[in-house]
């Protein structure tokens, strides 16, 4: 036995290199609109506050606790799920018929007692009183270090002031490796923390009283037009499908052969049918996406986009199907409303300029788009007849067009990177 | 616009015709069609559905238990309590455990259960020695070597605690202490485990040519050698004759000592770099195919694919650098020998190879750590490194051809 134990001891203790794999969490906070989340949190946040500011005999205090009922913070946290067995599993009687095996049934069954043991070491604080954590979900989450139980929560706090503090605990007292790493995001930045043992708790501040506000009061409007105008013109996938649709406009299909349009207006007339259906329809799904009444996975709706590029690139090889661009334009502008919300979900409208920042934004979207159409128009109409027109500009960038949306697709769609 | 005519284009063939299909429209839909199956091919591929999930069934196993569990004690007037020495069990079970599948968490895990005795010079020698253990596997030689000696100072005669001292003077290069402690194996332990922990110093020290030739003499002369010894001795010769540059051999020795311990991460990991030796890239990514991604395997892998060019290199070189960064946010210090290996031949920066180097040769100073911090200040031309590194060998009698190839390097570019 003991030449065994030695022989374990003279095998293992050389070669061991270390690896490391950690048992570390991943916890974001971010600051939520509280029109899209449960209703009755906000009721019983009100109810709260009436009763808080009875006591105090404050008109000032209610106001200030009303409006903060309207804001609340959003949570997602992952918790590695084999570290979670092996220091809570036990504890919790995880494995209930001792099979050496955890099903989602035993998971499911211990449901309140794991999401009470992790959110008893997770205390979030304003101004000294704390704040009540909800759970609104119970899930997996399959990450390349590993499977993780996935907790999004919200976060209600009463007591009104300019941050919160996180004093953060799980796994600490049998795990000093541990770290939690924290990633907080506001309506304007984005800031992250690793809990440790040594330095267990952060105070966030969060500008929403100040920056945001001010923000909004002096040219919140402008800003978002911005935003908009700046979204499309970086955004090159969007530009390409435009200008394989556009490009095609001097030309109408006619007897069996493409032929060039005589007159400015005909050209006109096509183009703007072309931007009005793919303007429509980006502003539906545009609208429903930030209102988070639709919502499709990002990885999608990128492949998708890049598929129209290609697609659409294909179809200018195709003059028989020039006359269906306003149809592409609209079928395919629904899924680019998605990518253009997605900018304005990462920045969290405030619900009180909600409608005004996504019309702005919307506004800013189509001036882009417009500059771009400006800035073609007189181009194309000059250049309609010339063969560089007909034998370079067009056959390229439908290639162009082609292989960057082919090339996208891939690399969206397998997550890989090829170019 | 009706639906029909919006998808007439595509789906005309059912439908009354308007007008004949025409080669065109047959051209498009092909070509439309390859674009659908290449959407079809994405979603099977299941990035887009890598979101948090609900498995489908209660009776979908999300865990298997084949690690140790934490005990939560036994119940004692409503509270649950654990004694000491079920406490210490716990934590050698979880040091066994993490050594056996290279998994550091598990040493963190005992290092949390023996949380009360952690800071405790005079604590059981059990506890020293384990204390020692996760300390030495952490890169903690010099607490290790504190704990070690504390505990022969009691029991002089421990043969695994000689051992355990053996091996950090080894890596830390206080070769003539590791020496001393393996010397005093030879009363006390079996012959074979004594010229094996001897053979390991004299990787760098003495011939390995002729060390070999001695160690492979006595395993066969042995009966009756348990596999893992069997294994560990294999995995001595292969350091011996690549110390040798004789590569042939030292590749037969690590095949055999794979054949024990197939999946054993070290192992492959060694091999990895012999057959990089080699450029023998295929082989690298074959053998490293089925291995957990951990960095050293990451950048065995990206060594290899950059080598043949393959497009996953940048994926495996941006994982990589994401993975420091997480590191360096943990504050993990013991990376610095991945870092000198992805600055050397991945992503190439000499100056910060060399930093990266000299620093992991302040903790460990094994044949290929030496190596690398040479191949490092060679590229960055830094000659103060080369002549610190110049002055240990000759310091220690290095006997190493592939170490004197190297120095001769270092004379000729001097």
């Amino acid at each position: 036995m003991t030449t065994h134990l030695i022989i374990f001891f003279l095998v293992c203790y050389g070669p061991f290199a270390y690896c490391h794999q950690t048992s570390d969490s991943f916890l974001s906070i971010n600051k939520g609109n509280s029109q899209l989340s449960d209703g009755k949190w906000q009721e019983e946040c009100q109810e709260e506050c009436q009763e808080e500011c009875q006591e105090e005999c404050q008109e000032e205090c209610q106001e200030e606790c009303q409006e903060e009922c309207q804001k609340e913070w959003q949570g997602e946290w992952r918790v590695p799920l084999d570290a979670l067995d092996t220091l809570y599993g036990d504890e919790l009687a995880l494995d209930k018929n001792n099979d050496q095996k955890i099903t989602w049934g035993e998971l499911s069954l211990n449901e309140a007692l794991l999401t009470n043991r992790l959110f008893s070491t997770l205390l979030i604080q304003r101004d000294g009183e704390t704040c009540r954590v909800k759970k609104t979900g119970f899930q997996l989450d399959e990450l390349n270090t590993g499977l993780y139980l996935y907790l999004p929560f919200i976060i209600k706090c009463v007591q009104p002031g300019p941050g919160i503090t996180i004093d953060y605990q799980l796994f600490f007292e049998h795990d000093p490796l541990h770290r939690g790493f924290l990633k907080f995001t506001d309506e304007q930045t984005t800031s992250s923390f690793v809990f440790s043992p040594d330095s267990p708790s952060v105070s966030l501040k969060n500008n929403a009283n100040s920056v945001f506000a001010d923000f909004f009061q002096m040219n919140s409007f402008i800003q978002y037009i911005r935003e908009g105008i700046w979204h499309i013109w970086i955004g090159l996938d969007h530009i390409l499908f435009l200008l394989a649709l556009l490009i095609p406009s001097v030309f109408v299909f006619k007897g069996g052969q493409r032929q060039t349009h005589e007159r400015f207006k005909p050209m006109l007339k096509d183009v703007l049918t072309v931007v009005t259906g793919f303007t429509l329809a980006h502003s539906i799904t545009l609208t429903l996406a930030t209102l988070k009444i639709i919502s499709l996975p990002g990885v999608l709706v990128e492949t998708v986009i890049a598929i129209s590029v290609a697609l659409s690139g294909l179809m200018m090889f195709f003059a028989r199907f020039y006359r269906y661009r306003w149809q592409v334009a609209g079928v395919f502008g629904l899924i680019h409303g998605f990518g253009f919300s997605s900018v304005l979900v990462d920045l969290n409208l405030p619900l009180a300029s909600f409608s005004t920042s996504l019309f702005a934004f919307n506004i800013g979207v189509e001036i882009g788009q417009l500059a771009i159409v400006s800035a073609m128009l007189p181009f194309m109409y000059l250049m309609r007849k010339n063969w560089f027109y007909h034998r370079v500009v067009l056959p390229f960038t439908a290639c162009v067009m082609v292989t960057f949306g082919t090339v996208w697709m891939f690399e969206r769609g397998l997550n890989i990177q090829l170019v | 616009m009706k639906m029909k005519q919006l998808l007439m284009p595509f789906f005309n063939s059912g439908l009354k015709l308007k007008y004949r299909i025409g080669y065109e429209e047959q051209r498009f839909c092909a070509a439309f069609f390859i674009h659908i199956i290449m959407v079809i091919l994405c979603l099977n591929n299941g990035h887009l559905f890598a979101q948090p999930y609900i498995p489908h069934s209660l009776n979908d196993v999300v865990l298997e238990r084949t690690y140790p569990v934490l005990s939560s004690g036994n119940e004692l007037n409503g509270e649950r309590v654990k004694s000491d020495v079920e406490v210490i069990s716990q934590a050698k079970k979880f040091v066994e455990y993490g050594l056996e599948k290279n998994d550091p968490r598990y040493l963190a895990y005992a290092q949390g259960l023996l949380e009360p005795w952690w800071e405790q010079k005079e604590a059981s020698l059990d506890i020293r020695f384990l204390r020692a253990s996760i300390n030495q596997l952490s890169h903690k030689f010099d607490l290790a070597i504190e704990d070690l000696s504390g505990i022969l100072a009691i029991k002089s005669r421990d043969v695994q605690t000689l051992l355990l001292r053996a091996n950090a003077y080894r890596v830390t290069g206080q070769l003539q202490n590791s020496l001393h402690d393996c010397n005093k194996l030879l009363l006390l332990s079996d012959p074979l485990i004594t010229f094996n922990c001897i053979a390991q110093v004299k990787v760098l020290t003495a011939d390995p040519l002729q060390t070999a030739h001695q160690l492979k003499r006595l395993l066969s002369g042995s009966v009756n050698v348990p596999e893992l010894l069997q294994q560990e001795v294999h995995t001595t010769l292969a350091e011996l004759y690549q110390s040798a540059n004789h590569l042939t051999e030292a590749e037969a020795h690590y095949r055999q000592a794979l054949n024990v311990q197939p999946d054993s991460s070290f192992l492959i990991s060694r091999y990895a770099q012999l057959l990089i030796q080699t450029e023998r890239w295929k082989s690298v990514l074959n053998l490293l195919m089925n291995s957990m991604n951990r960095n050293r395997v990451l950048i065995q892998r990206a060594i290899a694919s950059k080598a043949l060019e393959l497009p996953e290199t940048n994926n495996l070189i941006q994982t990589l650098k994401a993975r420091f960064d997480l590191n360096e946010q943990r504050g993990d210090i013991d990376i610095s020998k991945d870092l000198a290996q992805f600055y050397l031949k991945l992503s190439p920066d000499p100056q910060k190879a060399v930093q990266y180097a000299y620093l992991n040769w302040q903790h460990q100073k094994e044949i290929s750590d030496t190596q690398l911090l040479i191949e490092a200040a060679q590229q960055a031309n830094n000659k103060v490194v080369l002549n610190e590194v110049n002055e240990w060998l000759t310091l220690i009698g290095n006997k190493s051809p592939l170490l004197i190839t190297s120095t001769i390097k270092v004379a000729l570019s001097s």
